[in-house]
């Protein structure tokens, strides 16, 4: 069956349900939103996709594929975060950063303290924090790139 | 709020499988020793306001921006 999203972006999107993704503590700031579906251009391979809530159409994010900017990102994961998303196999895991967009679109931005890491088999998906000092929650992607290149 | 009195190496506890101890006191700051379930999420306060506050920043609110636009924006800085 599929789900309807009077997206504010979008208009209305038809989801199907095996497309959800459930967060069970949802996002920071957003713990009350437990589902959202990620949208890309159909044949088109981009890094970056829309994070859409289920249930609140006004909710969107973009997200990015971190790797793509930064090959050596290694987020620790913890047991209890690959418990919650019932990860059993490595090759499963998926991981996103949220991308902040300023006016200034150069100037965009990653969240890679705080990555959303997925279970893709069984979309089940959480937000995690690392407590280290090693990545920060705005991290200027061009510069990145640049770095790398 | 419960407020406890606690000198350095005494602890106390939350429910049957929390333990707080109080390793050590100095002028700028305390050590604290957390005992807890491994599925309990503990950070500290001002990680997981920053985590809230940057998401909350991140929601997209103008409907011009697309995905190719995003993809190009990267492209030409390659």
């Amino acid at each position: 069956m599929d789900m309807i999203i009077n997206s504010q972006q979008f208009g209305q999107v038809e989801v199907p349900e095996t497309e959800i993704i459930v967060f069970p503590q949802g996002l920071y700031g957003f713990e009350d939103l437990k589902r959202f579906v990620l949208l890309g251009n159909t044949g088109e391979s981009n890094p970056f996709m829309w994070l859409h809530a289920i249930d609140d159409p006004t909710i969107c994010f973009v997200v990015i594929d971190p790797f793509v900017f930064r090959k050596d990102y290694s987020p620790e994961t913890t047991d209890d975060i690959i418990e919650l998303i019932k990860l059993d196999k490595a090759e499963d895991l998926r991981v996103l950063a949220i991308v902040n967009i300023p006016e200034d679109v150069k100037k965009m931005t990653a969240n890679l303290k705080s990555p959303i890491i997925i279970n893709s088999a069984k979309n089940i998906a959480s937000q995690m924090v690392m407590d280290n000092e090693g990545y920060s929650f705005k991290h200027l992607i061009l510069d990145e790139i640049q770095k790398t290149a | 709020m419960l407020v406890v009195m606690r000198k350095s190496g005494q602890s106390f506890t939350i429910g049957k499988d929390i333990e707080i101890q109080i390793l050590e006191v100095q002028p700028n700051g305390v050590k604290i020793g957390i005992s807890a379930p491994k599925d309990l999420l503990i950070l500290r306060k001002e990680l997981l306001d920053e985590a809230r506050l940057v998401n909350r920043g991140s929601v997209i609110k103008s409907v011009r921006i697309t995905l190719t636009d995003l993809k190009e924006t990267l492209g030409e800085n390659e």
